[in-house]
């Protein structure tokens, strides 16, 4: 079992809490669906607060063979995921922005935090399972 | 930095899953090491020694690229 003082422990969630990650983006996915399909509404934005919080608890839960390596790929992963997920943010709302200033929102349009959240640990997720198997 | 933790369980006979089983991670932690893909901690490193009852010099070295 790891000590206080094992770098193992930083990740604070027990494994099974991914299986909560995974039925809260499962959950959320079915949601936006439905009400795309049913009432023709798209927001993103409301579909990425549960997803963001499922992608936190599946990152940053215990590996079921945690130890100082996986502590060390999830950080090159998140060093790695954050920075793209910016850039992406950026052209994102590049293109939305392209015409101009927004009348309807007097605001110029940006990504919410939520959103980049999902995109920052999406990236994040795919780079420490590709690292993982690499290295 | 270099490393004979391949040599040292051949000695004793250790497979990675072992070896792994007694200092405490995985086998795909002791296999990242033997191939000079992840440097581990002075802990592990000094547990790894420990196991093969060699001292922490013995089975680590430093190269020149390591003080750059």
């Amino acid at each position: 079992m790891a000590s206080k003082k094992s770098t193992s422990s930083i990740f604070v969630y027990p494994n099974k809490m991914k299986i909560l990650g995974v039925i809260m983006i499962f959950l959320a996915v079915i949601i936006f669906i439905h009400r795309m399909t049913t009432y023709s509404i798209v927001d993103i934005s409301a579909a990425s607060f549960p997803i963001a919080f499922g992608l936190i608890l599946i990152f940053f839960s215990k590996e079921k063979d945690s130890d100082e390596r996986t502590v060390y790929l999830k950080f090159k992963a998140l060093a790695l995921g954050v920075p793209l997920a910016a850039v992406v943010a950026m052209v994102i709302n590049y293109a939305y922005n392209f015409r101009g200033y927004s009348i309807e929102t007097d605001s110029w349009y940006s990504i919410s935090a939520f959103e980049y959240l999902t995109l920052a640990l999406a990236f994040a997720l795919a780079c420490f399972h590709y690292l993982k198997y690499k290295e | 930095m270099t490393n004979t933790i391949k040599v040292e369980r051949a000695k004793k006979d250790l497979t990675q899953a072992d070896l792994a089983e007694r200092v405490g991670v995985s086998r795909q932690t002791i296999n990242s090491i033997e191939k000079g893909r992840f440097i581990p901690s002075t802990l592990l490193a000094l547990k790894i020694a420990q196991v093969f009852g060699e001292p922490v010099d013995n089975i680590f070295a430093l190269e020149e690229e390591d003080w750059e």
